[in-house]
């Protein structure tokens, strides 16, 4: 991590929980823990809030669909620790192939229409957001999905266009399969958010 | 990263976000507010040199920051929490623009929609098949992203 001193200077109840997760998972907490909890008003606490909200609120696409987007716009945004971190919990709750097809070519994968028009949304919004216009969201509706459903789609861009550039700019270590798998683990069993 | 499982369905995304943006921009912190709108805004002109490149990096090729760049800024007399403010501060204008543009394409379509302008081939919800409608609130989560 680029700017160690994030690694300090939480408060005590952080100190011990960001311990507790250490000898919980014998390995030391992902960076992106660090940053989260590191002057946590700041930024942590008011972050990990509306991505709980977008990921895990209400919804009419389910869990598995919005961390597939997560895991689109990283790969976009070539944020490899955000795709990583993120297709693992695809892997786990839409089955291991769907995450390579989409990231292969999302336009030949096996997606319900509704899906796809988020995807074809999500591209556009991520890559040239000044090119975006009420022809994406029409062609949305035209598969079904609601005005709820592109304001998630929007956001969701948002926020890993927002912590994709942070996870670089910091330089997050990428856990291997096995902490990627756990972390997946605890995200769906847990949330985002840090209180 | 999670540890409490938090719902707070009175507040809406927008809303979370506008709390989002105010802590980062106008909350307590080392750099000026100022110096932190301007990076969200990606206001180069506005700018000391040596923040230039470093902003226009993460703003539009985040993946290419090196070490090199943050010791630079590091070097000249930025603190590390400092760096750390304009960072999020940098990303947060990046996903605030997505947000924002999304935002007004939306409300683009509804004025369109509410003008008579609905596109050719729009088909309310309601009539769609079972199998394209959206996923219920607390559906099971199976495999139904693939059609």
């Amino acid at each position: 991590m680029r700017l160690p001193s994030l690694s300090r200077s939480w408060r005590f109840s952080d100190r011990v929980k960001l311990k507790i997760i250490r000898i919980a998972s014998g390995r030391p907490p992902a960076d992106i823990l660090k940053i989260l909890h590191y002057r946590r008003e700041f930024f942590g606490e008011p972050f990990t809030a509306w991505v709980h909200q977008v990921l895990r609120g209400p919804s009419e696409w389910s869990v598995g669909e919005r961390e597939l987007m997560a895991t689109f716009v990283s790969h976009l945004n070539q944020c490899r620790f955000c795709e990583g971190s993120h297709a693992a919990i695809v892997d786990a709750t839409l089955g291991p192939d769907l995450t390579a097809a989409v990231l292969a070519d999302w336009r030949t994968a096996r997606l319900r229409a509704p899906l796809r028009a988020a995807f074809e949304l999500l591209e556009v919004l991520t890559l040239h957001p000044g090119e975006v216009g009420p022809e994406l969201v029409e062609a949305a509706y035209a598969q079904g999905v609601t005005e709820q459903g592109v304001r998630d789609v929007i956001h969701i861009c948002g926020i890993f266009c927002t912590i994709n550039r942070i996870a670089d700019a910091v330089d997050f270590a990428v856990p291997d399969d096995k902490g990627l798998k756990g972390d997946a683990y605890q995200l769906l069993k847990r949330g985002y958010a840090i209180g | 990263m999670p540890l409490h499982p938090h719902h707070d369905e009175d507040n809406t995304a927008e809303d979370l976000f506008a709390a989002l943006r105010h802590a980062v921009l106008d909350g307590p912190g080392s750099t000026p507010s100022r110096v932190r709108h301007a990076v969200a805004a990606a206001k180069v002109d506005e700018l000391n040199h040596e923040l230039r490149g470093y902003v226009e990096t993460l703003r539009e090729n985040a993946w290419r920051s090196t070490d090199e760049q943050v010791r630079e800024l590091l070097a000249v007399g930025w603190s590390e929490d400092q760096v750390y403010e304009l960072t999020v501060a940098v990303a947060l204008g990046a996903g605030g623009r997505r947000v924002d543009a999304g935002l007004a394409a939306l409300a683009r379509a509804e004025t369109r929609l509410a003008a008579g302008a609905a596109p050719a081939g729009a088909v309310p919800t309601q009539s769609m098949p079972a199998s394209v409608q959206a996923t219920p609130v607390g559906a099971p989560e199976v495999r139904h992203a693939a059609a």
